[in-house]
């Protein structure tokens, strides 16, 4: 990241969900931004609002979910040809209406579901739900949609096209269908792409291939990617940069390498502590005591402070803010850093 | 596919055998001579023996059985008791078309009615109109559409004469082109009736199966393609969605012939159900048998073809 161009800024995201068991306060002022042509792993545990995060910029929480309050701002210079906007500003995503938002999603932003099993409808062929975007967000029509659709399926390694480009998603592995969703998300050469878990039901064996594949098709297009995951390995593989997540509230974010050396946040060192190590011989796994805070009644205060050793007073009643510590783009919200890194200092610097 | 329909159709043919058995026996077994029942409290002894020598009634049940069986092989459905000399085939013939043509509205109706109604409340769930929804197919499922068919008769045709309480229109008429489309004033009644239960549960289908799908992962692929909602619901969402409700429309063209009973009863209509209930109440075995055999039929067609049509909905299915 030697040009840091800033593709897109998240500010204070708080979104809720209205169930029937109560209103769960599923983000509360999530704050990030994205720079153009980097990784960025959203990592937590489950439940913390990693994927509520990526819907809700996407604009698709359903009917129960609701953004409150936030501000998304896109810098995506094709999108704002695409809407007619002129003038430097950037998009405000949450202020489109709904036609607009429509010429944004794959187009300027699209999304990689979580289970190739079920991401693609059964009911149709690869084909058509590969032509469906092309034609939509291309222009194209026809046999030159079809040409681009069968160089798409090559570029995700499937041969041959043509015969997958036939195929009913049933008759496709989980793994080829995966790269078909892989496809359709970059057909139209999004300038962001959301990865939720794209992973997690593969085989280990093609994990590593397609995440590869990834890798390579994203520097290839210029994308940015926004990998949301559990799996530390993945984001120690693919990732510039790490925000973590607790609870509704990103709680730090660092770029990869500082992350897993010098994690700061209390919840991050507990996190990257809880990572098997196979040369270092350890009695037992670590793990974070207590468990993740249910959303319908957070926590008051810091929303970790439950389950922090370095909880006082003042995490109970007051929310921490994301400050820079030790350097600008090291970001921690904590109240106790001072203690935190005199305690670093003890073990000799590294977690 | 060629090879699943003829296999369907090979056992269909057992299928038949073995319903003609049992309704045989069982017809059999009812109380009550025909001959009896067709000359009537005051017939001599004389008569009645032999008008059972006539229908051959008094030859040993087997030999009746192979005999029937016999005819039905050639295509012979026998002669009915009670109108006899005519052969049942006649009678069934002569009422089919009324039948047929009120029962085809009411799946019509019911279809119409119910996918629209399912899928707009399902996708504006627990809106107002979802309410709507829900509380008409419960109550259309509940209520019992002899009942329904009476109280439209007093309510619509005799206090507001808006149509005829029983359907007049002259036989055939509603197979012409023109007639098909102006008989509909005085069916509707009972097309309502019939159609009502229908759509109903295919309301609550569509409705319910919707809402699954729309959870679906393909659905949130869909959206964040950029598709307008429109697409995502009609293209997307709906031809899954489908996939239970064209099973249910297939069981409700079984449904028809037990609802006929009724509604022809009620509405006073000369068709199939009517013939078949006059049937049993006169001791007509040969019309009884013929009309559960070829309803019987019609359940295996109606099966093969809701299963033709699974296929061409979902690629998944495979016909073997």
């Amino acid at each position: 990241m030697s040009d840091k161009e800033i593709l897109m800024e998240v500010k204070d995201l708080v979104t809720r969900f209205y169930t029937e068991d109560g209103v769960v306060k599923a983000l509360e002022g999530v704050t990030f931004s994205l720079y153009k042509g980097e990784t960025l792993a959203l990592v937590g545990e489950t439940g913390c609002g990693k994927s509520v995060t990526a819907l809700s910029i996407l604009r698709l929480l359903g009917m129960s979910g609701k953004t409150l309050k936030g501000e998304v701002l896109f810098y995506d210079e094709e999108s704002k040809k695409r809407l007619g906007m002129t003038g430097k500003g950037p998009i405000e995503i949450l202020k489109l209406e709904s036609k607009q938002m429509l010429k944004i999603r794959g187009f300027g932003m699209s999304m990689i579901t979580q289970d190739p099993m079920t991401s693609l409808n059964p009911v149709y062929t690869v084909g058509e739900q590969l032509l469906e975007v092309i034609e939509l967000h291309k222009g194209m029509s026809g046999d030159e949609a079809k040409k681009e659709a069968l160089r798409l399926i090559e570029d995700v390694e499937l041969t041959p096209p043509e015969e997958i480009f036939k195929k009913y998603p049933h008759q496709l592995s989980g793994g080829q269908r995966q790269r078909i969703v892989i496809s359709i998300s970059l057909a139209a050469e999004p300038a962001l792409i959301f990865a939720d878990e794209p992973t997690t039901a593969l085989d280990v064996t093609i994990q590593a291939r397609v995440l590869e594949l990834m890798q390579e098709l994203k520097e290839k297009f210029q994308t940015s990617l926004i990998l949301i995951t559990h799996n530390l390995g993945i984001v120690a593989e693919t990732s510039d940069r790490i925000c973590v997540m607790y609870a509704g509230r990103v709680v730090e974010v660092a770029d990869k390498f500082t992350l897993f050396k010098r994690p700061l946040h209390p919840y991050s060192q507990g996190l990257i502590a809880a990572v098997p190590v196979v040369t270092e011989k350890r009695d037992r796994l670590s793990y974070i005591g207590g468990t993740v805070p249910n959303l319908i009644h957070p926590p008051s205060g810091c929303r970790f402070h439950p389950r922090c050793p370095y909880a006082t007073d003042i995490c109970k009643e007051k929310m921490p803010e994301l400050k820079p510590v030790e350097t600008e783009d090291h970001l921690v919200e904590c109240w106790h850093m001072d203690e935190v890194l005199k305690d670093l200092e003890e073990k000799g610097g590294v977690c | 596919m060629r090879e699943y329909i003829v296999k369907k159709l090979a056992i269909a043919i057992l299928v038949l055998i073995g319903v003609y058995t049992i309704t045989f026996f069982l017809t059999f077994m009812l109380p009550g001579d025909p001959a009896r029942v067709s000359l009537g409290q005051h017939g001599s002894e004389e008569a009645v023996e032999l008008i059972r020598q006539q229908w051959g009634l008094d030859e040993p049940r087997y030999v009746q059985y192979i005999a029937y069986l016999k005819g039905f092989v050639k295509g012979d459905m026998g002669v009915s008791f009670r109108y006899y000399p005519r052969e049942v085939i006649d009678l069934i013939k002569y009422r089919f078309p009324v039948t047929a043509y009120y029962g085809l509205w009411s799946i019509i109706f019911a279809v119409l009615l119910s996918i629209p109604l399912g899928v707009i409340a399902a996708y504006k769930q627990n809106s107002p109109f979802d309410n709507f929804a829900v509380l008409i197919s419960q109550i259309g499922v509940s209520i019992p559409n002899f009942w329904l068919g009476m109280m439209l008769i007093a309510v619509i045709a005799v206090r507001l004469g808006w149509t005829n309480p029983v359907p007049e229109v002259e036989y055939g008429y509603y197979w012409t082109p023109v007639g098909f489309f102006v008989s509909l004033k005085d069916y509707a009644l009972p097309i309502i009736t019939v159609g009502t239960g229908m759509m109903a549960s295919n309301t609550r289908l569509t409705r319910s199966s919707m809402l699954e799908v729309v959870r679906e992962d393909y659905i949130t692929l869909a959206r964040a393609k950029g598709l307008s909602e429109r697409t995502v619901i009609l293209k997307h969402a709906l031809r899954n969605a489908l996939i239970p409700v064209v099973t249910n429309v297939g069981l409700q063209f079984l449904l028809l012939v037990g609802g006929a009973v009724l509604t022809e009863t009620v509405f006073g209509i000369n068709g199939i159900g009517k013939l078949y209930i006059d049937a049993i109440n006169y001791r007509d075995y040969p019309v009884v048998i013929a009309l559960t055999l070829i309803y019987t039929g019609g359940v295996v067609i109606v099966n093969l073809l809701v299963d033709l049509l699974y296929s061409k909905i979902d690629p998944r299915v495979s016909l073997r």
